[in-house]
């Protein structure tokens, strides 16, 4: 059982190669961190394999309804965007637009566990229109929560926010993952991704450079090559430390 | 045009025909400043009920004083059906919901096309009786019309003039005015420039054609831009050496017998 | 729910009031019994073929502009969007100027109202021509737009060659909206059209919903913004075409009542949608009853009045909006 097949995915765009040859498969317990500069096709790729974007290749995403998918796939995308100034719980419900037909009770719950893991219980009936731009962040990741899809894809879910309010959200999505969900998150944060992700993709120029544990992946060498960084590590408690030091 | 005109003219007769042997209408009500004038002209006592406001506005109106003798309408169909008419006289430009309201509710409403010619004054005021039951009256006014109007009229007299009112608005060819104008032995330059029914004399081509008359109707309340034409500095320079003539819009507006005034006035008030 | 029940209760206020309330003198008990039972003749045919009628139309064109406005707005995630961006007022308001023009109407009335259906219709195709398969908002917009530009210049082009001032001022008014002395006919031409577009609507609720996440999203959770883009411009076009045909042009309606009602109900499009519907109608038996009552012997025409009232209350938004942002 797989959550997620990537097959030979390539996107071109306006003639350029964009995304090339990309290929991996998630496992339901996996957290995947999406690694790679500015313009490497992180958040394209994240779009492509929803079927967003046109493309050749294969996505086990793609490829089924509108409807099987919103129940399959809950998305993030990287601008905070919200409309209206609805309250932060009206505003958490709208992720559980696909379950129509679902029991009112479940809705309830799905909506107030993920108010509860986005500590956002007290804010519940604000609305959007009066919150900090970190709890409007935190709201949208609410949001996507409440979908409880097997399969999360978030575009830099902490952007935007705190010190421990990242490390509070990475956790949220590694303790998903344990749970038996799939999450795929683009991150900017090595530090991060070398502590929480179970795997990270590392994307150059559109192409898949490297795939597999963060301990092993993110080598000297390698960030070196990608990220043109040299970086300090260490442990605590024992998780990775890894911290960027200077450019290479 | 001609055609359809003269079988609408027809079907009307017809139609009144066997009418006009039943009993006349008891209770007019007009809704048409045009057809609020005649009727007040043509009814018996007592049978027109209610004209417009417009009749006893003395700038639109001849007949202000008469009008007021006689309760105002606004047009509307609720307040028209209030006064329990048994005939609705509307001009062929009243509101067309108006009109097919009423005579949803059964009212009998006959939409009297306004006159655009002199030649039709007189069948209207003929038609007209003819709906109010008075024909005889409607023969001896119609007829009276029809000779002062010869009497009145003059030979060609070789003058040009020009209808020029607020925004240049002029009045062409197949227009009451041009008629008029005719009718008073003048020739009517905006006739002559092609203009056909209403329409805009640009004033430099009024300023080289230099008519001989200008006719200019009175400001009304309240400023308009259009109206600021009206006292161009072009058109001032060209009025110190032409004859200007201030219509009065009541007289020219509808076809009534009074329009046998405005063309009494202009023969007047033609430079010698 | 409260916001709705009370919403609906001013609505039945004001519609009692617009047929009790008119030229003809003859008491409200009266002209309940004449409105219920068929008892006095006259007052009988007043009541139901002049005053029901336009009562029925000032709540129908109303909610038709408020709901148009409010899935207009959450359509285009925009609180100064209004049912008139896409084009089919004006289209609709040219298709009756055409028939007034051409002389159709004084042949056969229901022609006005049938011309500014075959207008709307015209747009709708034309925008959908237009703005292509996939067309997002943008393109919508700018096909409006376009559509708007030109139906007012084919107005302002008939109008200019118009050689009978007669014709030109009853242009000019009917394109100034009013609901005087309409009957049951124009309900029955433009009641059928509106629910379609009330209903095309009422399904649109969740889409719009999700679409305040943006469009990405709104995919995700299962929403295809091609069908709901069909959905909103048949919605929005059949309503704001069928108000026109039978009202003339009257604006600001469908912009500030969404926009009033908004945080009342809690900023979600979707239960803005019947609150909207309602304060329309209430807004426009509101104006219409004005129409009466002030001045009524001058005819104030009830686009007049909804533009009067509505344009002081869209400077105070912009002006709220501006401070918003600073």
């Amino acid at each position: 059982m797989t959550a997620l097949e990537v097959e030979a995915l390539s996107l071109t765009r306006q003639g350029e190669r964009v995304l090339s040859d990309i290929s991996f498969t998630l496992r339901p317990g996996e957290f995947l961190g999406l690694l790679g500069p500015n313009g490497a096709g992180k958040t394209t790729l994240l779009r492509a394999l929803q079927g967003l974007l046109p493309h050749e290749g294969r996505s086990s995403l793609a490829q089924i309804s509108a409807e099987a998918r919103a129940r399959r796939a809950a998305f993030l995308p990287q601008a905070r965007d919200l409309a209206w100034p609805m309250a932060v719980r009206d505003l958490v419900a709208l992720g559980r637009l696909p379950w129509t037909g679902a029991a009112r009770s479940d809705d309830h719950r799905a909506v107030a566990a993920a108010l509860t893991r986005m500590e956002l219980e007290a804010l519940a009936d604000r609305p959007a229109d009066r919150l900090s731009g970190g709890e409007l962040a935190r709201a949208l990741i609410a949001r996507l929560l409440a979908q409880e899809t097997p399969l999360l894809l978030a575009d830099e879910p902490g952007a935007g926010l705190d010190p421990a309010r990242q490390i509070s959200t990475m956790q949220v999505f590694a303790d998903l993952a344990r749970e038996g969900r799939a999450v795929v998150a683009s991150v900017h944060d090595l530090g991060l991704a070398a502590r929480f992700c179970t795997r990270v993709l590392v994307l150059q120029e559109g192409r898949l450079v490297a795939d597999g544990p963060p301990a092993e992946v993110l080598s000297d060498s390698l960030l070196d090559q990608v990220f043109g960084l040299r970086v300090w590590r260490g442990e605590a408690g024992g998780l990775p430390l890894l911290a960027p030091i200077a450019l290479t | 045009m001609r055609h359809i005109r003269f079988l609408r003219a027809l079907a009307l007769v017809l139609a009144l025909w066997p009418a006009a042997s039943e009993a006349a209408p008891q209770r007019v009500v007009s809704v048409n400043l045009c057809t609020d004038q005649l009727a007040m002209l043509l009814a018996a006592p007592g049978q027109l009920v209610s004209v417009s406001w417009l009749a006893a506005d003395p700038r639109s109106s001849v007949m202000p004083e008469a009008a007021r003798g006689y309760q105002l309408n606004r047009g509307g169909a609720e307040e028209v059906f209030a006064l329990r008419p048994d005939l609705v006289l509307a001009s062929s430009w009243t509101r067309r919901e108006t009109v097919s309201l009423l005579r949803r509710l059964g009212v009998e409403v006959v939409e009297l096309a306004p006159a655009q010619r002199l030649e039709e004054i007189a069948p209207a005021i003929r038609e007209l009786a003819a709906l109010l039951g008075r024909t005889s009256e409607g023969e001896v006014m119609a007829n009276a019309f029809t000779r002062n109007l010869a009497a009145l009229r003059g030979p060609e007299t070789g003058r040009s003039a020009a209808v020029w009112e607020a925004g240049g608005y002029t009045s062409g060819s197949g227009t009451l005015s041009d008629e008029v104008l005719r009718a008073a032995g003048l020739r009517n330059l905006a006739a002559r420039a092609g203009i056909a029914g209403g329409g805009y004399l640009p004033l430099e081509r009024l300023v080289m054609e230099r008519p001989d008359l200008i006719l200019s109707s009175a400001p009304w309340p309240g400023a308009s831009r259009a109206e600021d034409l009206l006292v161009h500095p072009a058109l001032a320079a060209l009025r110190r050496d032409t004859a200007g003539f201030k219509m009065r819009d009541a007289d020219w507006v509808c076809g009534l017998p009074q329009i046998l005034h405005a063309i009494g006035d202009l023969k007047e008030a033609m430079p010698q | 729910m409260k916001l709705t029940l009370s919403l609906a209760a001013l609505v039945a206020l004001l519609f009692v009031a617009s047929l009790l309330i008119g030229p003809a003198a003859f008491g409200p008990l009266e002209a309940l019994s004449a409105l219920l039972r068929g008892e006095g003749e006259a007052t009988v045919l007043v009541m139901r073929e002049i005053r029901l009628p336009r009562a029925i139309l000032g709540l129908l064109t109303g909610a038709s502009l408020g709901l148009a406005g409010a899935a207009m707005q959450g359509w285009l995630r925009n609180p100064l969007a209004e049912p008139g961006l896409i084009g089919v007022s004006p289209m609709a308001s040219l298709g009756a100027v055409l028939a007034l023009q051409s002389g159709l109407v004084a042949a056969f009335a229901p022609a006005l109202p049938l011309a500014a259906l075959a207008g709307a219709a015209l747009a709708v195709v034309l925008l959908f021509v237009l703005s292509g398969p996939r067309g997002g908002t943008l393109t919508v917009i700018l096909a409006g737009v376009a559509l708007s530009a030109l139906a007012g210049a084919l107005m302002s082009l008939v109008l200019n060659l118009s050689p009978n001032p007669f014709a030109a001022s009853e242009i000019i008014f009917w394109l100034m909206g009013s609901l005087a002395d309409r009957s049951m006919e124009h309900v029955w031409l433009a009641a059928p059209v509106m629910a379609a577009g009330a209903l095309a609507l009422a399904g649109a609720g969740r889409g719009l919903d999700a679409l305040s996440l943006g469009e990405d999203v709104a995919r995700s959770l299962g929403i295809s913004p091609e069908g709901l883009r069909r959905r909103v411009v048949f919605g929005v076009a059949a309503l704001a075409g069928a108000a026109t045909s039978v009202a003339g042009g009257i604006g600001f309606v469908g912009l500030v009542v969404p926009h009033l009602l908004r945080r009342a109900t809690g900023g979600r499009p979707s239960a803005l949608l019947l609150p909207s519907a309602l304060g329309g109608a209430a807004v426009i038996l509101a104006a219409d009853l004005a129409t009466r009552l002030i001045l009524p012997e001058r005819d104030l025409k009830l686009g007049v009045l909804t533009a009067l009232i509505g344009a002081p209350f869209f400077i105070h938004m912009i002006l709220s909006l501006r401070k918003a942002t600073q």
